[in-house]
């Protein structure tokens, strides 16, 4: 079928991804159109009208540099005169003036300087990270220099380099992504595919990276559609991008020269950018390059995001452009432009969201460690029972930190992450962080699932303590339940209300692969367990009647309990595996006589004997947890649970990126 | 199928332009007040591209600002000075023909000459300024003396308006250039500049002009503290003027530049309200043939961006331009044809040069 675009516009429309040959031909559309699309992309991706922009300097550590780059005006070569090297006292007080600024981090850059060892770049790292700062450093053209230099290889600079403090790596050095004009611009520097690789390695280490694109020198069209691909490509495999910035060469005082790209080619490529990469969330404008009429005027052209405020700038500047913006002016731009202006910090949270980061520090709790510097997403979570995430604390598991996230659904509870044998963990407590405070049909799963989900997990452990109707599962039994009898009432029981969407399937209701790696797991559990049981869900608070019980057991049900609905089908409907596992803590109502007791948990329901056993099962949690994780990280995602939207997908009313979804 | 809007009340306003039906102020408010930015100079480009394709007309002009003495003092003003002050200059006429002889060698088709409204200079001085550039350069269209300044040549002449325009138009006067009207709102007029001519005064100069069959342009000085309701106010009185005469050739919206003025903790204009104020302007000023982005006052990478948003003419290859430089204009002082061409081709616009009357040069 010919490309047209009346065909693209539809695409576009319903937020369906681009072929390459589709986005070769937006680049002959004309530039309003294109922005009006992009333009609806953000609105999709972003349904706030909020602009983000982050407080932070650049220090470029080193100006002496061997590769030499034909678009390059700020580079020295080594032994010239010119060259510099930032000694302690300046960096000192440049870092002095990033926190009286109210900075939060640095972008910190350099030239490939010979004469300095990767030892250099660990100090100055653990030296800025010990001042408070995030480190938003390096770029993989510097990263592949000392792997050669060090004789180490790119994963273990990486590793040495997340140890001293590395918080994220900028996406810079990427120019085109394409060898031919690698060659012809910058042929001392690294590869399109060695860019890649480095990239690929720090998201595999957990680093979140930006990445950018510099054109308008020697690239066709062709090969600039190109380097958004292969971007789009590697996010697909990774998710590590967190947003991308394109600028153009500013051609002054460079080896290459030439006439600079206007702001028409400018917002084109952003548009073009916002269209292609439709799995990284955010486009940021250049202000740097663009100055900062053209920068607002770019948040109609699919950016949501102005960048940092610098403080200093070298490497444009030394092309002969120099705009310069303080905080004020860039709030004032992004309101005057009729958008929220919201400070973010380098992993592109909102400041908001750090201030949820207090939640977890209230009350009387143990003093919680400080998150270690470096940041990785979890894929697997765990949702248990009030405070939880304490029993990882006391086993020493290593803490990477906790914050409640602001969603769309409201604040969810804190996400603790922890880091066990290379395997990053999410914990949440559901009913609170220090004591019982959130009732069953209060907890607020589509905030708590959605902050999960946008932390980068997929498989979700369920923990949980419902009461038994089959007389076979005993207290302090486990039971990895496989389906479901929901007699809730009244909770949100969807993320999609009149919008037509979630006729999900629920056959099997828990995910298959992730249940075989529970029950993997369990077998190694000192406690009986069961791999199958019906569990019945009920809202609460009260317990259920006598004949309650008497209906579900006719029903088939074997435990009866107030969590596991509508939580599970809520996380099927952002495509998560999610499997439970279930400790009994008592029989239920009827099955066995048990006089009222005032004043004890259940009024008498469970007995002494039975609470002890119970109590031997929640004190095994955090070991039983940890032992279930390499079995819940193997675990395929070949079940059904990856796909339960496609149709909606398919049709056009959901986007590929899940966060469009609820708007 | 309609085209998508973010704003859903740019919808009805798409049918009016489709149906070429004039907009009413509230529509011009709404224009003004909407956050769908590329809507509105969607609707701005229909209107562009009915009128002129994608024509992008450009001017290789000489500016010359013989004083910057002047007795108005407005507070929106980096340019003006009183007399006795340090930086008061006054070019003799010897020192204008000399930067007039000095581009002799260069295809000009227009020399844009503007003032202060000096207290001293005698009547002829500005007479003898256009008959002896006339001299040099016949072939010359001299565009010349904003309204305000006409009234005041006529105050010192003695004569009424329409004599005065008539003397300089013997002496050489081809049209004038659209500067003076800043805002038409008298709450703004007595706030910033309470001395000088009233938009009554400055549309009866245009008004007079026009039936002296001398063209002239119009302008508005947006960013300070006028209210949208004022901006839409000032387009719709030249549009009723225009209705009246059709005289006007060019609205050209001026970005306020607050360095060394008077208000000097506003802030710059932005991106967004530069490229509204042309986007409106063609909605609304259906009367009008052209709306002109002045590359000096909004930078070359905006003036590109204007073709997008209404604009159909960026101004020209203009070489010493003072009175935005004052303010701190940080555009370069010139911009040569080169340049201007590879902007405007980059936009995918023809470019088209022009004299001053909108004839096309070199066809």
């Amino acid at each position: 079928m010919k490309t047209t675009a009346a065909h693209l516009e539809e695409k576009v429309t319903a937020g369906e991804r681009l072929s390459r040959q589709e986005a070769l031909s937006l680049w002959d559309l004309d530039l309003l159109t294109l922005g009006r699309w992009a333009d609806r992309s953000r609105w999709r991706l972003h349904p706030d009208p909020l602009v983000t922009y982050v407080v932070d300097r650049n220090i470029n550590y080193t100006n002496v540099c061997v590769s030499g780059c034909r678009f390059c005006a700020f580079f020295r070569p080594p032994g010239s005169p010119e060259g510099y090297e930032l000694d302690a006292a300046a960096l000192d007080r440049k870092i002095r003036e990033t926190r009286e600024l109210g900075g939060t981090g640095v972008l910190l850059q350099g030239g490939l300087n010979p004469d300095l060892p990767l030892s250099y770049y660990e100090d100055l790292v653990r030296h800025i990270r010990g001042c408070g700062l995030h480190v938003h450093g390096f770029s993989p053209p510097e990263i592949v220099y000392w792997a050669r230099q060090s004789g180490l290889d790119i994963e273990q600079v990486l590793t040495r380099l997340i140890a001293a403090g590395l918080g994220s790596i900028p996406g810079g050095g990427a120019e085109i992504l394409v060898d031919r004009v690698r060659q012809a611009l910058s042929p001392n520097k690294c590869s399109a595919a060695e860019w890649l690789e480095v990239m690929a390695a720090a998201h595999g280490l957990g680093l979140k990276t930006t990445a950018t694109m510099m054109f308008g020198h020697l690239e066709t069209r062709e090969e600039r559609t190109e380097h958004l691909f292969r971007i789009r490509d590697l996010q697909d495999d990774t998710g590590g991008f967190t947003a991308f910035i394109p600028w153009s060469f500013q051609p002054d005082n460079t080896a290459l020269g030439g006439e600079a790209a206007g702001s028409w080619e400018y917002l084109k490529t952003l548009a073009v950018s916002r269209l292609v990469l439709d799995n990284i969330e955010n486009i940021q404008v250049s202000w740097v390059t663009q100055g900062g009429k053209i920068a607002q005027v770019a948040l109609s052209f699919g950016a949501n995001d102005f960048g940092s405020t610098m403080i200093e700038e070298n490497v444009v500047a030394a092309a002969g452009v120099s705009f310069r913006l303080s905080e004020a002016e860039i709030k004032h731009l992004i309101t005057a432009a009729g958008y929220e202006a919201h400070r973010r910090d380098h992993l592109y949270r909102m400041a908001e969201m750090e201030r949820g980061r207090g939640v977890w520090r209230a009350g009387g709790g143990p003093e919680v460690p400080r998150p270690s510097p470096h940041e990785k997403a979890p894929r697997l979570a765990v949702i248990a029972r009030v405070g939880a995430h304490r029993d990882f604390l006391e086993k020493g598991v290593a803490y990477l930190g906790g914050e409640a996230h602001l969603t769309p659904f409201g604040h969810s509870n804190p996400v603790h992450l922890f880091e066990h044998q290379g395997l990053v963990f999410a914990v949440l407590s559901r009913h609170g962080e220090d004591r019982y405070a959130v009732s069953a049909a209060y907890v607020n799963d589509r905030a708590n699932l959605y902050a999960l989900k946008n932390s980068g997990v997929e498989k979700i452990l369920a923990w949980c303590a419902p009461g038994a109707i089959n007389e076979a599962m005993g207290p302090g039994h486990l039971v990895a339940p496989d389906d479901i009898l929901d007699e809730t009432r009244g909770e949100p029981y969807t993320f999609f209300p009149k919008k037509g969407l979630g006729f999900i399937r629920q056959n099997p209701v828990f995910c298959p692969e992730l249940r075989r790696a529970v029950i993997r797991g369990l077998k190694r559990a000192p406690f009986p367990w069961h791999p199958q049981g019906v569990y019945v869900a009920t809202s609460g608070p009260r317990l259920e009647t006598p004949v309650e019980i008497r209906k579900f057991r006719t029903l088939g049900g074997d435990l009866v309990g107030m969590t596991l609905a509508p939580e599970v089908f809520l996380a099927r409907e952002l495509e998560l595996c999610y499997a439970a596992l279930c400790y009994v803590v008592n029989y239920a109502e009827g099955l066995k006589d048990r006089p009222f007791q005032p004043g004890v948990l259940f009024e008498g329901l469970a007995a002494p004997e039975e609470v002890a056993l119970v109590q031997k099962v929640e004190g095994a949690f955090a070991d039983l947890v940890l032992g279930l994780l390499p079995e819940m990280a193997a675990a395929p995602r070949v079940c059904p649970c990856v796909k339960l939207m496609e149709r909606y997908r398919l049709r056009g009313d959901i986007g590929q990126d899940w966060r469009t979804w609820f708007k | 199928m309609k085209p998508f809007f973010q704003d859903l009340q740019l919808i009805s306003l798409y049918d009016k332009v489709k149906a070429r039906e004039r907009l009413s102020g509230e529509d011009g408010v709404t224009l003004y007040r909407s956050r769908d930015l590329l809507g509105v100079g969607f609707l701005a480009n229909l209107v562009r591209e009915r009128l002129h394709g994608r024509r992008a007309y450009y001017i290789y002009n000489q500016h010359l600002n013989y004083s910057n003495v002047c007795i108005n003092g407005c507070r929106f003003c980096a340019f003006g000075k009183t007399g006795g002050h340090p930086q008061a200059y006054t070019m003799t006429l010897d020192e204008i023909f000399a930067r007039v002889r000095e581009r002799l060698n260069e295809p000009i088709t227009e020399i844009h000459i503007v003032g202060g409204l000096h207290p001293e200079l005698p009547f002829s001085y500005y007479l003898d300024m256009l008959r002896g550039i006339k001299a040099m350069r016949p072939e010359v269209h001299l565009q010349a003396f904003t309204a305000v300044e006409i009234a005041h040549l006529a105050d010192i002449a003695g004569l009424s308006v329409a004599d005065t325009l008539t003397a300089l138009k013997e002496a050489g006067l081809g049209s004038l250039p659209g500067g003076g009207a800043e805002v038409f709102s008298p709450r703004i007029r007595g706030s910033l500049c309470p001395t000088k001519l009233s938009a009554e005064g400055w549309l009866a100069v245009a008004k007079t002009a026009h039936r002296l069959d001398i063209r002239t342009n119009a302008t508005m000085l947006y960013g300070h503290q006028e209210t949208a309701a004022e901006r839409v106010d000032h387009l719709i009185r030249l549009r009723e003027a225009q209705d009246d005469t059709g005289g006007f050739l060019t609205y050209i919206p001026l970005a306020f530049h607050p360095k060394n003025t008077h208000l000097p903790d506003l802030p710059e204009t932005t991106g967004v309200d530069d490229l509204k104020n042309l986007a409106v302007a063609r909605l609304l000023l259906d009367n009008f043939p052209h709306i002109k982005a002045f590359w000096i006052m909004i930078g070359v990478k905006m003036a590109q961006l204007s073709l997008a948003f209404g604009a159909d003419d960026i101004d020209g290859t203009v070489i010493e331009e003072r009175i935005t430089h004052m303010a701190g204009a940080q555009t370069p002082q010139g911009l040569t044809r080169a340049q201007l061409l590879h902007l405007i081709r980059e936009a995918g616009c023809e470019p088209v040069e022009r004299d001053t009357l909108y004839n096309v040069i070199g066809s």
